[in-house]
């Protein structure tokens, strides 16, 4: 009788460990910095379908522009001069649009009047650091028809572009050099249910427990 | 005779008419490399001087007129250091006249040329005219010798596109201001030999006339 008893016990502990939870796994494919214009393919992994029931998607594009800038005033008076490069960076899923990002980075410079050497240093001249700047964006797809291609064993191929436009103001006598790189990465998330299937260990644990009834049940009857 | 009198008076009043003139100055800064402003900005204006000349005559000052004249030039250049990306050459600026009576008056420079990649030496150029005359009193114009007129230029050409490049502008501008004074005289003319034997032809005629008609 104590055997009819524990066995519920067992079965409880089965169904607790099998029970509908929303799980997630990411996954990241990054772009290099590398010089403007980018043109490039992102492989992101797809959602292995054994692992259970694909609820959502989102997917995080993250574009980053590095710039080094600089600046000389070549007028006889004092200028401001600003630098600012805009850049674009896109992500196209295929058949499943586009997003695009938009960082951008821009500098300012109250010059004096031209020192007579055009070296982007002195008092009329300047020279800054990498200037670096990002931006994301996420789009969710729900629909069965949007998570559709993210299911599989394979890569889902998307293409990454980078470009960059810079654009000076400022007094008409000047030079200016401006050198960009731009990166990014993309990252999807995979919201689902995993499978009602136990894991292994989960059989293992019952495994003993049924064991250990069965030893006990055997040493009551022998004592 | 008696009717011959008052018609004799009105030829010799004929010969006192009006005579219209013009005059005109000018004075010019020839291209030279902008900004031409001192002070660094606007406001004051201290640009270049134009030096020219007051009315003195020989009549009345009837009206001023200004002419203005303005070229801007920019010399653009780029090096694409990736690819052959678009490139814009803006040209902008302004040419700012401080004219006496009139106030500020300005010619705005704007021309844009599009280009790929690597360009050496680009010459944009563009030349502005404008006309304006004075309202209201000439009194500041009459007199003996010269007034400056300032004007101020100020260029700020672009070159935007590629993210990737060196690039350079040269700019220089020149000024041309014209002064026209319209004047006109009101004074008795002497009446010319010829008139006056025309007028003693005529008279002759007449009396010759009248004698005929008495005879």
């Amino acid at each position: 009788m104590t055997m009819n008893l524990r066995t519920p016990i067992a079965l409880l502990v089965l169904a607790a460990a099998t029970a509908a939870q929303a799980t997630t796994v990411i996954y990241q494919s990054d772009v290099a910095l590398q010089p403007t214009n980018v043109h490039t393919f992102v492989d992101l992994q797809q959602f292995d379908p054994s692992l259970g029931t694909l609820q959502s998607v989102s997917v995080t594009l993250s574009g980053e522009i590095a710039s080094r800038i600089r600046l000389e005033n070549k007028n006889s008076t004092p200028a401001t001069l600003t630098a600012t490069v805009d850049a674009t960076v896109t992500l196209d899923l295929p058949n499943l649009g586009t997003l695009s990002v938009a960082p951008k980075v821009s500098e300012t410079f109250n010059a004096p009047s031209y020192d007579s050497v055009t070296d982007f240093g002195g008092t009329s001249g300047i020279t800054y650091p990498t200037a670096t700047a990002s931006a994301s964006v996420i789009r969710d797809f729900l629909l069965p028809a949007q998570l559709a291609p993210f299911i599989g064993n394979g890569m889902l191929h998307a293409t990454f572009d980078a470009s960059a436009t810079a654009s000076f103001t400022g007094p008409s006598n000047k030079r200016t050099s401006v050198r960009s790189d731009a990166g990014g990465f993309a990252l999807v998330t995979y919201t689902y249910i995993p499978s009602p299937v136990p894991e292994p260990d989960s059989w293992t644990l019952m495994a003993a427990g049924l064991g250990l009834l069965v030893w006990l049940a055997s040493r009551r009857r022998i004592g | 005779m008696k009717t011959l009198a008052p018609l004799a008076v009105a030829c010799l009043l004929a010969g006192t008419h009006a005579h219209a003139g013009q005059t005109i100055a000018s004075a010019s800064v020839p291209l030279t490399i902008t900004d031409w402003d001192t002070a660094g900005s606007s406001n004051p204006l201290s640009g270049q001087p134009l030096l020219l000349p007051k009315y003195s005559g020989p009549g009345t000052l009837d009206s001023v007129t200004f002419s203005l004249r303005g070229t801007m030039v920019s010399t653009f250049y780029a090096t694409d250091v990736t690819d052959n990306e678009p490139l814009t050459n803006h040209l902008m600026g302004s040419l700012i006249f401080a004219l006496p009576s009139i106030g500020t008056r300005t010619l705005n420079f704007d021309q844009t040329d599009s280009r790929n990649g690597s360009f050496g030496p680009v010459d944009l150029m563009v030349v502005v005219t404008d006309s304006v005359g004075v309202v209201g009193s000439l009194a500041d114009f009459v007199g003996n010798g010269v007034f400056a007129v300032d004007v101020a230029a100020f260029g700020t050409s672009e070159i935007n596109g590629s993210g990737n490049y060196d690039a350079g502008i040269d700019t220089t501008a020149s000024a041309r201001l014209e002064l026209i004074y319209d004047w006109t005289t009101n004074r008795q003319q002497v009446p010319e030999p010829a008139a006056l034997a025309l007028l003693g032809l005529a008279l002759a005629a007449l009396a010759l006339s009248r004698r005929s008609q008495r005879a």
